[in-house]
């Protein structure tokens, strides 16, 4: 018999090992799902202060082809969009500003 | 200090007709001064959709768009606005065209920048703001390859006008390289238009001149007949006619067609 050679050495765990062991992988497996979630949607700034004004610059850096048979046109755009602190809150003295990297959500614009 | 898109708030700005080919060059982040102003810069590099009316091909005018769009917001929400450091610094409406641009046969005259509301569907608004460039397509290209060699063409067939009756296989082998050489050029010229529902004017052109090649043909079949019947004498005179009438029809179509305003 050739498997003779080859004793069992299936080790037996204790109940509490295997408990701790379940919940670790329970643990690990909320994390990914914690992680997987999109992030929330900020919500718009001063929202009850009015429409926010975005500035907006457009410069048309190059247009290098016009397909009249794919009704397509082909161009290089520059874009700068812009909004400026009164943007969010005229009636606010000094406006509102950014002091920190972890105080940018809106909720978190430090206004004076 | 810069910062990624999704920690700050932004309009979240789209490009209505952006094709699949749009790739933006610069990284999705937000520079945010000490005094709070936002600010993000973007390169879009790629194709975008624009309808084309071509009813006056290739004597068009057209008004291309980039219409970009604030998804989400609606227009008591988010306003769009020229941007005040560039109008200062000397650009108009906050938005233009570089000098060099690479288009070889187009030339581009006007430009405008406008907020708009998208309507996405009815009770769907959105606050939008487009940028518009107007441009005529140079002409010149379409004169000396497509219309002057199709002249030529039709020219062509009259020759059978002047040819004696008597030689009849002269007049018809004319007549129908005329006709066969048109539509061979009808094939090639085709490629550059989209299959379209109506008729441009040049594809007006290419029918008056078709039919003017074919009614050619026709009069030669005429003369031969009257030849082999024993009718040269008239046969002689329905070619003098014709050598008269066929360039009178062919000039007032072609001014008919062309001498008008660009649309």
């Amino acid at each position: 018999m050739p498997f003779e050679h080859f004793p069992n050495r299936a080790v037996p765990l204790r109940p509490s090992t295997t408990f701790l062991l379940l919940a670790g992988l329970f643990a690990v497996s909320i994390q990914f799902a914690l992680g997987s979630e999109p992030p929330a949607v900020i919500e718009r700034p001063a929202a009850d202060s009015g429409p926010t004004q975005v500035s907006v610059g457009i410069w048309a850096v190059d247009i290098s082809n016009i397909d009249s048979a794919q009704q397509i046109f082909t161009a290089e755009l520059a874009v700068v969009f812009a909004v400026e602190r009164f943007s969010f809150g005229s009636h606010r003295s000094g406006g509102c500003a950014v002091s920190a990297r972890t105080d940018l959500a809106p909720a978190r614009w430090h206004c004076e | 200090m810069r910062y990624p898109l999704e920690q700050i708030w932004h309009p979240r700005v789209g490009i209505v007709n952006e094709t699949s080919s749009v790739s933006r060059k610069f990284p999705d982040s937000a520079e945010v001064d000490p005094d709070g102003t936002v600010t993000y810069r973007q390169r879009y590099v790629g194709a975008f959709t624009q309808p084309l009316r071509l009813q006056s091909f290739p004597f068009d005018r057209q008004t291309f768009r980039v219409q970009l769009v604030a998804v989400r917001y609606r227009p008591n929400e988010v306003t769009f606005v020229p941007d005040e450091d560039w109008i200062r610094n000397g650009i108009m409406d906050g938005a233009g065209i570089a000098p060099s641009i690479t288009l070889p046969d187009w030339t581009i005259e006007k430009w405008d920048t406008r907020p708009l509301v998208y309507a996405l569907a009815p009770g769907l608004q959105y606050s939008s703001y487009t940028f518009e460039f107007t441009a005529a397509r140079n002409v010149q290209n379409y004169i000396l390859k497509v219309i002057l060699p199709l002249v030529l063409i039709v020219f062509m067939s009259w020759a059978g006008f002047w040819i004696d009756p008597v030689n009849a296989s002269a007049q018809i082998s004319v007549a129908v390289t005329s006709m066969l050489t048109l539509i061979a050029y009808r094939f090639a010229v085709d490629t550059q238009l989209p299959r379209l529902p109506y008729m441009t004017r040049l594809d007006v052109f290419f029918l008056i001149s078709t039919l003017l090649v074919f009614f050619s043909l026709i009069e030669v079949l005429i003369t031969t007949i009257l030849d082999n019947n024993g009718q040269t004498e008239r046969a002689k005179k329905v070619d003098r006619y014709c050598r008269v009438i066929f360039p009178i029809i062919f000039g007032i179509a072609s001014i008919a067609i062309f001498v008008h305003p660009r649309g």
